[in-house]
């Protein structure tokens, strides 16, 4: 025999069995012996930290990212203490959870006082008669969730938002069925279980209430237990049902085996109008939503007859080198696989199996008779080059009409559900007239191909997909310019800055094509609102800026490629060279963990490093040189009425932002006609330095974003308005330099 | 499916033979796999086993003899399994107080033998022997050698304070 054995002479395949029986605090006590233990291949070794994290946190895998350990561990690190809930778009049925009077001025004291300001009543009273009651158009926190502790998941319903607590339980704000209420409820409110059940959020854990995972469909929400059991909520205030199927057995314990056998519900996902539940060894299993049970009766179980299971999902890939126990079976293994994610859309269920194939199936669904069609392959979504036909489908993401596939090679293509009606009709008719390409196609937005696309989260008309990196882009459009997108804007100038086209009576926000290539970026940073709104008001001059905005107004592509530079500019202020330290993890000030989209609002569950985040801030800040100090009893008076005389020693600044008053929000509106907007061109600046009048709260540099408070101002308060070359190679009118790309 | 009474034998690396219930031994999927690849009569050759010596061979077929009526297991994704590692039946805590030598021998046996359930009581075991110990007491634990020097050691516990209770 070879001399003593020792831990340390374990193979690593070995070791690597052994970490995840070990807490983070015993692994990491562990990885401090000893070199060997200490290199970056153990310390970081991804298994474990995606299962610390995803087992302490309930955070849900993101399979994209599996194998990066550095990324999981500085996630757990973060977790710990920094989950925060953001929200934004339109805040119908108060789906947003945003219980404090919403504007979009950060929430802070020295903010808080300035609600009443004539300008924030102004928009308040344009909102009213848009009829977009607090809305947020830029992400927003909730500050209500702070006290629930550590937050892992999030996710949008049609008129709801759904948040999961590492102690397993769910809140809700906004209510379930949009349709059927005016009822709002902007307060997290506790999904309840029936009498005779314990209250999670008081009560010492129950692995029957303990939620593991839930799903959040167009008006109803699914959640499993870690006792496998399924629960069914259809309103935020009633009790849950507990779910059990005629035709299917559920295992259900207390000490729950792991969902992966045979028997147990592995998943639930809540669909546009059906619910669902994979179950391992049995498929996917599909069933109605439960509506309300009749009133007055006590119901706490539903027995579900209708249940459909998706033909040929049930395939379990055996264990390491056990062997299939029949040719049936191993041909199903060759043919289909094992399903490894899988989405409901309005008509089909979507799935991706181990094989990294893509299947459908399409729910044909009538009261007597509920089916669904047998799997169909679509072998256009799971390659991704015609010379090459491997399936590298690695997951499907999607809601309503809406999805995307991932794949390997990192590309990422996105579809309409009529895409996988035109498959369906290919797969029935094979050998019908028309040609076998189908007419419409899945597409290949730029900015999400090699881009460490995570996830993807689908509203009715917007979406947004998270990176790597931790941030969050945005696509498609924002109806009534909502703030679905989080741009920012709300109609303002802000939103057409970032490359928000505002069309019709309705004003539709759409994303312009162009922003598909770069991609735009929802930000974080209190900070940027004050910049974009710098900008969006005409920057240091105004006068200087008025052509160059009339152009952005009328002319789309100068729009497109002025929000490029804004884009540009407005990345990675938290990664900048005099803001980093020694010791930062790299996941920046803001860290994206999930993003979640329904109806017409967004949410995400941001990791955020305080510290990092008063850097930033720290960076933007500096002393006003020209501000004439005042004794500090009238700054306070000022401070409460903004709105008041102000004349004596403000900073020049309100003098150049003076003329706003005219050319103003005006240009908000604008009609695009030329004649009116020569009417409105502004006087130039000298000749309103003479009679300056004093600031309204349109000329207060506070509001412009040039400066954070008296006495102070922003890095950028002498910067022009962007002056660009436009690519067709004109020049940008006015007087500035022109800006430079990076 | 062969009757349980028929019986197989085992040759452990150093050579001797042992004889053992063909239920018992496909407790192990190596030996299950051959045994289903094998014609008929060839089952009763004595099967090499080159990688376990006999001492060891012996404690692995003691528990796979005890544990010869559990369910096989199944289809199983070892990242998400949730379970304890304080959930070690009464017996296999027994079965597993051996010295730590034939500790580690038993879970490379069980790994090379493919036992998942023995290898799962072996790993468990040695994460219990970690869990809840200062890397100092780890080391003692495990005989290792601090091979740190004291500013390493100092840079190593300020990057990993964040992991200590909070």
């Amino acid at each position: 025999m070879a001399e003593s054995l020792k831990l340390t002479d374990l193979p690593v395949d070995i070791l690597f069995l052994i970490f995840p029986q070990l807490d983070a605090k015993s692994f990491v006590a562990l990885t401090r012996t000893c070199k060997a233990f200490y290199q970056p291949d153990i310390r970081y070794e991804h298994s474990y930290w995606s299962h610390a994290t995803r087992s302490t946190f309930r955070v849900p895998n993101h399979p994209v990212i599996q194998a990066d350990g550095r990324r999981w561990q500085a996630l757990y690190k973060r977790l710990l203490t920094q989950s925060r809930v953001f929200t934004w778009g339109s805040n119908g049925h108060g789906c947003l959870g945003h219980s404090y009077d919403e504007d979009d001025v950060p929430p802070t004291p020295a903010h808080f006082r300035r609600r009443g300001s004539p300008l924030v009543q102004a928009r308040a009273r344009r909102r009213a008669m848009q009829g977009q009651m607090h809305n947020a158009s830029m992400p927003t926190e909730v500050i209500d969730t702070r006290d629930k502790g550590i937050i892992s998941d999030l996710q949008c319903g049609g008129w709801s938002t759904t948040i999961l607590t590492a102690k397993g339980v769910l809140y809700t704000c906004g209510v379930f069925d949009g349709q059927t209420t005016f009822a709002s409820n902007p307060h997290w409110t506790p999904l309840a279980f029936p009498a005779g059940f314990s209250k999670p959020e008081r009560d010492s854990y129950d692995a029957f209430v303990a939620t593991r995972q839930f799903s959040s469909g167009r008006s109803h929400v699914l959640g499993l237990t870690d006792s496998g059991t399924i629960w069914s909520w259809h309103d935020v205030h009633k009790p849950g049902v507990h779910v059990k199927f005629l035709h299917t057995d559920i295992i259900e314990r207390t000490n729950a085996p792991d969902p992966s056998t045979r028997g147990c519900a592995a998943r639930v996902v809540a669909g546009w109008d059906k619910s669902s539940a994979y179950i391992s060894g049995t498929g996917i299993l599909l069933w109605d939503v439960i509506r309300n049970p009749p009133q007055n009766v006590e119901v706490d179980t539903m027995l579900v007859a209708d249940s459909v299971v998706v033909p040929q999902t049930s395939y379990l890939r055996p264990a390491r080198n056990e062997r299939e126990p029949n040719e049936e079976l191993a041909e199903l293994g060759e043919s289909i696989g094992e399903v490894t994610s899988y989405i409901i859309l309005e008509h089909f269920v979507v799935l991706v199996t181990d094989l990294h194939k893509v299947f459908a199936s399409r729910i044909d669904w009538n009261q007597d008779n509920p089916t669904t069609s047998s799997l169909f392959e679509v072998p256009s979504l799971q390659q991704t080059s015609t010379d090459d036909q491997t399936p590298i489908a690695t997951d499907v993401q999607g809601s309503f009409r809406s999805f995307a596939v991932f794949t390997s090679s990192g590309a990422v293509l996105t579809a309409k559900q009529d895409y996988l009606d035109a498959a369906y009709s290919l797969h029935l008719n094979p050998h019908s007239s028309s040609s076998t390409a189908l007419t419409p196609t899945p597409s290949r937005i730029p900015c999400l191909q090699n881009a460490g696309v995570i996830q993807l989260a689908f509203g009715d008309y917007h979406f947004h997909a998270l990176h790597a990196s931790g941030a969050i882009t945005s696509y498609g459009t924002e109806p009534q310019a909502c703030g679905a997108l989080g741009l920012g804007g709300e109609g303002d100038p802000e939103g057409r800055l970032r490359g928000i086209r505002y069309q019709g009576a309705l004003r539709e926000g759409v994303l312009l094509p162009h922003c598909y290539t770069r991609g735009r970026q929802v930000w974080f940073q209190r900070e940027k609102r004050a910049w974009i709104r710098f900008l969006a008001s005409g920057a240091a001059d105004p006068g200087e800026a008025a052509e160059r905005l009339r152009m952005i107004v009328r002319e789309e592509d100068a729009q497109a490629e002025v929000s490029d530079w804004v884009e540009q500019e407005g990345r990675n202020w938290d990664k900048r060279k005099d803001v980093v330290r020694e010791g930062d993890d790299g996941l920046g000030a803001h860290f994206a963990l999930s993003v979640a989209a329904a109806g017409w609002h967004s949410g995400a569950l941001v990791l955020v490093n305080e510290d990092l985040e008063e850097r930033v801030k720290a960076n933007c800040i500096i002393d006003d040189p020209d501000y004439v100090g005042k004794d500090e009893a009238d700054e306070k008076n000022q401070d409460h009425d903004p709105g008041s005389d102000q004349s004596g020693g403000d900073s020049l600044l309100s003098g150049a932002l003076t003329i706003l008053s005219q050319l103003a929000r005006s240009f908000v509106g604008l009609p695009l006609s030329s004649s009116s907007s020569a009417t409105a061109a502004p006087q130039p600046p000298s000749a309103q330095q003479t009679n300056r009048p004093s600031p309204t709260p349109f000329t207060d540099p506070i509001e412009h974003g040039a400066s954070p408070a008296r006495g102070q101002r922003y890095v950028w308060a002498g910067d022009l308005f962007p002056r660009l070359r436009l690519r067709d190679g004109r020049e940008m009118p006015g007087r500035g330099e022109f800006v430079e790309w990076r | 499916m062969a009757a349980p009474e028929s019986t197989i034998m085992l040759t452990s690396s150093d050579g001797t033979d042992i004889s053992v219930e063909r239920q018992v031994a496909e407790r192990s999927i190596l030996i299950k796999n051959l045994l289903a690849d094998l014609p008929g009569e060839a089952t009763t050759e004595a099967i090499p086993i080159p990688n376990v010596n006999e001492p060891v061979l012996r404690k692995v077929i003691e528990w796979c003899d005890h544990h010869k009526k559990d369910p096989p297991a199944s289809a199983e994704d070892d990242s998400d399994s949730r379970k304890k590692s304080t959930d070690i039946d009464e017996w296999d805590q027994k079965f597993m107080q051996v010295d730590q030598e034939m500790l580690f021998e038993i879970i490379l046996a069980a790994n090379y033998l493919d036992i998942k359930a023995l290898l799962d009581v072996g790993c468990k075991t040695v994460a219990n022997m970690i869990k809840g110990k200062s890397p100092d007491e780890i080391r003692k634990t495990f005989n290792i050698q601090n091979d740190f020097t004291p500013e390493e050691e100092d840079q190593i516990r300020r990057e990993n304070e964040w992991a200590e209770d909070r």
